[in-house]
């Protein structure tokens, strides 16, 4: 298991990519599986992510492969995101969310945190309209709700007593 | 409970009940809105329709429901790493952990969060550009890398996100936990806003959201206002039976203890400067005032300085509570202006009595937002380690008396059993003289979660003093052998669980062979893992340390000896005995292999109809990992025929999804992982999905 080996990936379509180990070893499911596992010579499929995204993915890992603090790089939620991955991030809402979830599903903690992150970028400081209108969110309250809701959230709640 | 509340908040101010009249109007319609209908043409295909207000039980329904959504509209799975890895936070407690800066430093510096607003990406909001992208304007041309194309949406279509991944991103919203924040009309909350949005955000938002209250100054009008809403919907909640239960929300309640000392001392400290600049003055000042006391004679006027600090007092005239009002504003941000108390005042007389009154205060303010958390709830004391070194000496100032009182009353009042005191690690300061009384006063205590480290014998027995204490939970100690035998000599039968997180000082074998093993033989839970520091010890238990244990310890039910990487396949069979073992936790014991193991006992774990684990799986798997309630995660083969189960449910129904399968594998990749949201179960075989094996597990 040498730190220069390649490891053969399947995307859902069944397109393969062929990572070096260390790249591989980003995603934590990945790395946990080839350690018990060993590198067995076949490829890994993963059905759950499709090739486009698992580019990206790669893309991102290859980026970071050298980066000493990989692991806690986005552990602060206040830390602004770094030059590159803001760049990277500039997708589309459909790709933001399927990389979301193939980080989820890879087990890739930064890339998970980079992107929730920029979701949540998105979110700051937006009505709970601007935030439908955004992500194309349907309103799916009934009007007493809503009431209720603005009621609950407590301000309005407040200012009755 | 809320009768008596209400009685101590109507002490100091008017009734923060909704009136009889306002709940039995709110009852129609809240029994409307909490009843199912049939609302779909405003639904999303995706949201669950449900009304807003329900019971918290039918939070987590509405949760499953919408995962099997998920499910059928073929997304994966939301209970992957991340989900297991905010599962692990959760139960790894951190005792060194800070007071979280998020949270804290947002409320010292209210600036921060709105220079991050700024600097927040633009956001499309007109129609042509928010079809194409929310992120970022013209996004969808910079999706080409150089590794392939990406597929571009040609219609915008509404996307679902997991709960799990909802929560994931409000994570990295401003916390609402600080019930100053809360109110901050300055602040506009994220979180609220998200809790707005359709019913899937408002349920992952309102769990963020209420999830932990912070008590940095629980004098604080902001602390008055959270009670309440939560009095107002534990109220409803106990009234209608139908809208949910804020109370049963909130999972935590952190009072940072030394915030709350400091404010009082400096509270103090200014009352008493302002009293002697008042009182320089008031012989300076008092002819020249003379003249601005036009409406009636000066002691009149005095008069009504001193006695209408009460903003409610009948009678009072209108102007002359304004300006009181105002005087106590400035002289002093905690008084609200609706209390009964006597603000304080910055008159030479009422010094006293307004230091007094205001510990009185912060006790019945405590005492109140407590008994509002329901029983069993943790009530976290926290001690930030930013100034560990003179926390003891702030602590043990006369100011910290007056708070530990004040939660030591409200735990009584609220009857909470459950009390977590986290220490920072490395923290090395003599115990608190507040500590013991708090402790030693709470005879109800059935939890002690101590992060608190000392080597203080008065502190060790207010432990032992609890009678009726059964669960302990121990971080970071740096106890002796002699104390901790001593311990286990004393608490004896009554201690059914124990939790041991290993800092500077691992747990000898010898306090396992002669406290642990002899004493404390009805123990269920057994929770010592060895927690790898960067420069800390190495794991030092063994074999012959563990195994008296499990010997004599019938009842274990949950064990958790990760990271002891000297234990082995002599304490593995041990445990192999243990008829009513339901949780296993053996991560990182690579000498744990499970080889000789023919059978288990473990009848919690088994199937139904007497079919054990079958000898062939137990020879060719190796048990790495298994861990959580009735989860069983498998993660290594050694032979032919790999397997792998992640995040299984349960052994039985592992067998039940095997089994579906006449032949065992032979060769190949199965990989079987679940959805533990979900309760289901996927396998692939050969590296595609088979349905016919996605089984359902619930």
């Amino acid at each position: 298991m040498s730190a220069h080996s390649q490891i053969l990936l399947t995307s859902s379509e069944g397109t393969e990519f062929l990572i070096d180990r260390d790249i591989a070893d980003k995603s934590m499911l990945l790395k946990c599986m080839l350690e018990d596992i060993g590198e067995i010579g076949q490829a890994v499929p993963l059905p759950n992510v499709s090739g486009p995204i698992l580019t990206k993915v790669i893309e991102y890992c290859t980026h970071h492969r050298d980066d000493p603090n990989f692991l806690s790089a986005n552990d602060d939620v206040t830390a602004d995101i770094d030059e590159w991955d803001l760049e990277y991030c500039k997708v589309d809402q459909g790709t933001l969310y399927e990389l979301i979830l193939a980080a989820n599903y890879l087990d890739i903690k930064p890339l998970m945190d980079l992107t929730c992150k920029t979701v949540a970028n998105m979110i700051k400081a937006k009505s709970p309209e601007e935030i439908r209108k955004t992500f194309n969110i349907t309103n799916d309250f009934t009007p007493e709700e809503e009431d209720q809701v603005r009621r609950e959230n407590g301000k309005d709640w407040v200012d009755e007593h | 409970m809320a009768i008596a509340a209400s009685a101590a908040v109507n002490g100091l101010s008017t009734n923060p009940f909704p009136s009889s009249d306002i709940v039995a109007a709110l009852l129609p319609q809240l029994e409307r809105m909490t009843s199912t209908d049939d609302n779909s043409a405003n639904t999303t295909p995706t949201a669950t329709p449900a009304p807003v207000s329900v019971p918290h039980q039918q939070l987590q329904q509405l949760e499953q429901e919408q995962l099997q959504l998920q499910a059928l509209h073929g997304y994966h799975t939301s209970s992957g790493p991340s989900a297991t890895y905010q599962r692990t936070q959760s139960k790894y407690k951190q005792p060194w952990r800070r007071t979280r800066p998020e949270i804290v430093s947002s409320r010292r510096n209210p600036a921060r969060r709105l220079q991050q607003q700024s600097t927040t990406p633009p956001t499309t909001t007109t129609k042509d550009e928010s079809d194409m992208s929310a992120g970022e304007p013209g996004s969808i041309d910079s999706i080409t890398s150089g590794m392939g194309d990406l597929t571009v949406e040609s219609a915008r279509t509404t996307i679902y996100l997991p709960h799990d991944i909802l929560l994931a991103i409000f994570s990295h919203l401003p916390s609402r936990a600080n019930a100053q924040q809360y109110y901050d009309r300055a602040q506009p909350s994220d979180l609220l806003s998200c809790s707005r949005v359709n019913m899937a955000w408002r349920i992952a938002a309102l769990s963020t959201i209420w999830q932990t209250i912070l008590l940095p100054d629980p004098l604080d009008r902001s602390c008055r206002r959270l009670l309440h809403l939560l009095a107002s919907s534990h109220a409803s909640a106990q009234i209608t039976g139908k809208n949910y239960d804020m109370t049963e929300i909130v999972q935590r309640v952190e009072v940072d203890l030394l915030e709350a000392t400091e404010q009082l001392a400096e509270e103090r400290m200014e009352a008493a400067a302002s009293a002697l600049a008042n009182a320089a003055a008031m012989t300076e000042e008092q002819p020249r005032q003379e003249p601005r006391l036009i409406v009636g004679p000066p002691d009149i006027t005095s008069n009504s300085q001193l006695n209408n600090t009460d903003s409610n007092t009948p009678g009072a005239g209108a102007d002359n509570t304004t300006s009181t009002s105002a005087e106590a504003g400035s002289s002093s941000r905690n008084v609200d202006s609706d209390t009964n108390r006597p603000a304080v005042s910055t008159n030479t007389s009422s010094n006293n009595f307004n230091s007094t009154t205001t510990d009185g205060t912060m006790t019945d303010h405590i005492t109140t937002l407590l008994q509002f958390i329901s029983p069993f709830r943790t009530l976290s004391i926290q001690l930030p380690q930013e100034i560990e070194s003179s926390a003891a000496d702030v602590l043990t100032r006369s100011a910290s008396i007056p708070a530990l009182e004040a939660i030591r009353h409200g735990i009584q009042e609220a009857q909470i059993r459950e009390l977590d005191m986290p220490s920072p690690m490395y923290c090395s300061v003599s115990t608190f003289p507040g500590m013991l009384d708090l402790i030693s006063n709470l005879h109800t205590l059935r939890v002690l979660i101590l992060g608190y480290s000392s080597r203080d014998w008065p502190l060790l027995k207010a432990i032992i003093s609890l009678p009726l204490l059964e669960n302990l939970c121990v971080f970071d100690s740096c106890w002796s052998n002699q104390i901790w035998v001593y311990l286990f000599t004393s608490l004896g039968a009554q201690l059914r669980g124990l939790t041991v997180l290993q800092g500077r000082r691992p747990l000898q074998g010898i306090v396992l062979r002669e406290g642990i093993a002899p004493f404390c033989k009805n123990l269920t839970t057994l929770s010592i893992p060895f927690i790898k520091l960067m420069s800390g010890p190495c794991p030092v238990l063994k074999d012959q340390d563990v195994i008296p244990v499990l010997k004599t310890c019938h009842e274990l039910q949950v064990i958790n000896v990760s990271g002891q990487q000297l234990l082995g396949d002599k304490v593995l069979e041990a445990m192999a005995d243990l008829w009513g073992l339901q949780t296993l936790d053996i991560r990182e014991c690579p000498l744990m292999t499970g080889q000789n193991i023919k059978s288990v006992r473990w009848q919690s774990i088994q199937r139904p109809g007497g079919l054990r684990m079958p000898t062939w799986l137990l020879q060719r798997v190796q048990v790495t990992i298994i861990i959580r309630l009735d989860i069983i995660i498998i993660t290594t083969i050694t032979q032919v025929g790999s397997i792998i189960l992640w995040e299984v449910w349960d052994l039985r129904q592992v067998l039940e999804v095997l089994g579906l399968r006449p032949q065992r594998p032979s060769c190949g990749l199965l990989l079987c992982s679940t959805s533990m949201a979900m309760g289901r179960i996927r396998l692939r075989w050969g590296g595609s999905v088979n349905e016919k094996m996605n089984h359902p597990l619930t």
